[in-house]
């Protein structure tokens, strides 16, 4: 089912009314997760997955309903560099009262008392007085990826989740369970619940038709089923694959009744001429690597893993995929969930794990691989240098 | 006119290219364009070059500044806005802080405003320079006001460097990145055209040899050219002719001299005709900097050393392709 289908978009978050929205399994699921009370339930998938235009979306629906009250907040717009426990916590919290019209008396109160000693304090008596609203409370907070990469501990906030009756909390980002748990081990403890966002099925991405029926003369079947080839439903590549060839249409590059659409000619120019810097997406796969598998073991570890999928055209059963590393068969899940929140890997819902899709296997191919292993320094193998002629 | 396209798409831009491609003539001339399209739209220039270096010190400084510029043109109440500032500085993240003025005035101001944000690149070397991409990528995917503000950020920076600047989650998702690359030959070809200038192939391969496509000298040639009332093709054959660029060689030595190993490398230039191009261990500090300021220009896998700077002569050289992967 489609919400709309004015145009599409790739890049950033899908406002109604706008542009092509699809919704897919997991629009479902997060409802039903909230209704049935889970108190945290996280979303932890690559950039681009659609994890923010799902939460917006959910929160407007349950703000209709008018039998509970949601807030929608953006870590982006709360911290900063250099931003202390303590007035995160107080940021967080005022975002949430200001959704919710509260005054911040309270809150200021509150500050006052814990002032320079217990931020973690602060934060559950919030989290405890939300429940004088009397009623469910659902606060979806957005890019928790923010709280390693600014160093933050946000112990505090995780230990009084579940000390909210009536409050959910929806976590997204592009987080490593790892990385977040390293600085705050309450994420660890916490009871949490993850809700994978599987990328388009081909029947999903039928939607795609409406766009394409502009320009009668182009076998959109086709077209879809070669986008398909390359992204295997990846949100952002086949809505940027779609964006192209419709501009190309629209900007008349093309003739009107031209049946032509090259799609492996635009995913050349658009993913693969230029490697990981062809486009941010691969670039941000390639630096959330980078950031996640900083350790050289657990780096070596995910390599191994992947390589075993790139020597196979066909997904691989997770316990068979971790089974060479059972010494220490939790972090090597750990690893491989890393891998599939940076974009490089995909687990299907039996389980299955899998390359993201061509265009990822074609940039992060064994040369790829082969210059994660070498010096740190890694563009000296692949820049040119100017030497005088002898 | 992708730039533009972009604007009118309700897309925030990332500007950039290297020293000399002609960023701040962009800007000047898309808003020339875009306000004969909308008038009503509000323009905010900021440079943080006129920024001090008190104001560019930490990421609180630089945003608090920012936003009295911004009071300033959309004609708040400074007071008010300070005011508002003052009562949960520290509390609060500036982040914050930064919203909820946005979000204040977009109660009140009936405009689209398009922020523009120049020599961006003076805060590179900032430890918070990631965050602030973050940061302004968080307030362009504001729903509150996102279909009221646009961000234009334009600085001296390459294609690389531009994919890294934004840590979690990429300022590129939302803006729309225009790069400002050297001048090919139709580019050039019009510019004489504009300046009635002769324009065979003979004079822009003159003109490439000597400047290497930068539209900074590029225009200091024509400009000088049209001012002495000369024929271009005189001017190109003159023995003189690299003395026109004297004032512009002084400021790229400058800018190479602050590119730490730079000058070491072009030292061995100096008595040498011909460069050839080698994969081998250069610092990638180096090569970056250097790419940054124009003297080389990376697109399409293709490495082009732009000029040399060998004694008062410019050249240019074509390297080998090279491959990453």
């Amino acid at each position: 089912m489609i919400r709309n289908s004015k145009i599409f978009q790739a890049g950033g978050w899908v406002r109604e009314g706008d542009s092509l929205y699809i919704e897919r399994q997991a629009d479902q699921k997060l409802v039903e997760y909230i209704e049935r009370g889970e108190r945290l339930i996280c979303l932890a998938e690559p950039h681009q997955s659609g994890k923010t235009s799902l939460l917006h979306k959910t929160c407007d629906e349950l703000q209709a309903r008018g039998d509970l009250l949601a807030a929608y907040i953006d870590l982006q717009n709360i911290i900063t560099h250099g931003a202390l426990e303590m007035q995160s916590y107080f940021s967080i919290a005022k975002k949430i009262n200001k959704v919710f019209g509260l005054s911040n008396d309270e809150i200021k109160k509150l500050r006052e008392k814990h002032e320079g000693q217990n931020p973690k304090a602060f934060c559950l008596n919030f989290i405890k007085s939300l429940s004088r609203l009397k009623k469910k409370i659902v606060i979806f907070i957005d890019e928790l990826g923010f709280i390693p990469l600014y160093d933050l501990a946000f112990d505090g906030f995780f230990s009084s989740i579940s000390e909210a009756e009536n409050v959910t909390f929806v976590l997204a980002g592009v987080f490593s369970t790892k990385l977040i748990g390293k600085k705050s081990p309450a994420f660890f403890d916490a009871e949490k619940k993850f809700l994978p966002i599987y990328d388009f099925t081909r029947p999903e991405m039928k939607e795609f038709d409406q766009l394409f029926d502009q320009f009668p003369n182009i076998d959109s079947q086709r077209v879809i089923d070669d986008i398909y080839k390359w992204t295997s439903g990846q949100p952002y590549m086949s809505q940027k694959i779609g964006e192209t060839i419709t501009a190309s249409f629209l900007e008349s590059s093309l003739p009107p009744n031209s049946t032509t659409v090259n799609v492996d000619k635009i995913v050349e120019n658009l993913f693969l001429k230029d490697y990981i810097y062809s486009d941010n997406s691969l670039a941000s796969a390639n630096a959330n690597f980078n950031l996640f598998l900083e350790d050289p073991v657990r780096c070596e570890t995910a390599l191994k893993i992947y390589e075993n999928l790139l020597n196979t055209e066909n997904a691989l059963p997770k316990a068979d995929l971790l089974n060479e590393f059972s010494t220490d068969s939790q972090e090597a899940e750990y690893i491989l969930d890393d891998l599939c929140v940076c974009g490089l890997t995909d687990i299907d819902e039996n389980s299955n794990v899998k390359i993201k899709n061509k265009i990822f296997r074609t940039v992060f191919n064994e040369k790829w691989i082969k210059l994660q292993r070498e010096d740190e320094d890694k563009t000296a193998a692949t820049t040119a240098s100017f030497t005088p002629n002898e | 006119m992708k730039a533009l396209a972009g604007l009118y798409g309700k897309r925030s831009l990332f500007i950039y290219g290297a020293f000399g491609a002609g960023k701040s003539p962009f800007v000047d001339r898309l808003i020339s364009e875009y306000v004969a399209h909308d008038s009503q739209v509000l323009w905010v220039r900021i440079n943080f070059s006129d920024f001090s270096s008190d104001a560019l010190e930490t990421i609180d400084s630089l945003w608090k500044q920012i936003v009295v510029v911004v009071a300033k043109q959309t004609n708040q109440e400074l007071a008010q806005v300070t005011g508002n500032w003052e009562e949960y500085a520290g509390l609060v993240t500036v982040q914050v802080s930064v919203f909820d003025f946005f979000d204040n005035m977009f109660k009140n101001l009936d405009r689209t405003l398009i922020l523009v944000l120049e020599n961006a690149h003076e805060i590179i070397d900032k430890p918070y320079v990631n965050f602030f991409f973050d940061n302004l990528r968080g307030l362009i995917g504001e729903r509150h006001f996102s279909d009221a503000l646009r961000i234009v950020v334009s600085m001296i920076s390459d294609f690389e460097e531009a994919q890294d600047l934004s840590v979690a989650s990429p300022f590129f998702n939302f803006s729309l990145g225009i790069h400002l690359s050297a001048l090919d030959e139709i580019q050039i070809a019009q510019l004489l055209e504009s300046y009635d200038f002769d324009n065979s192939e003979e004079t822009i391969r003159k003109i490439k040899e000597l400047v290497g496509g930068n539209l900074y000298l590029v225009s200091t040639l024509l400009e000088h050219t049209a001012e002495a009332n000369q024929d271009i093709r005189q001017v190109l054959a003159s023995t003189d002719v690299n003395r026109i660029f004297d004032s512009r060689l002084e400021t790229l030595r400058s800018l190479i001299s602050e590119v730490d190993g730079a000058e070491r490398i072009l030292d061995g230039f100096k008595e040498k005709d011909a460069i050839s191009i080698q994969t081998s261990n250069l610092d990638k500090n180096v090569y970056d900097g250097l790419a940054k300021i124009g003297i080389l220009n990376r697109e399409n896998r293709e490495t082009e050393i732009l000029y040399s700077i060998e004694g008062n002569r410019l050249k240019t050289f074509v390297g080998d392709s090279f491959s990453n992967f």
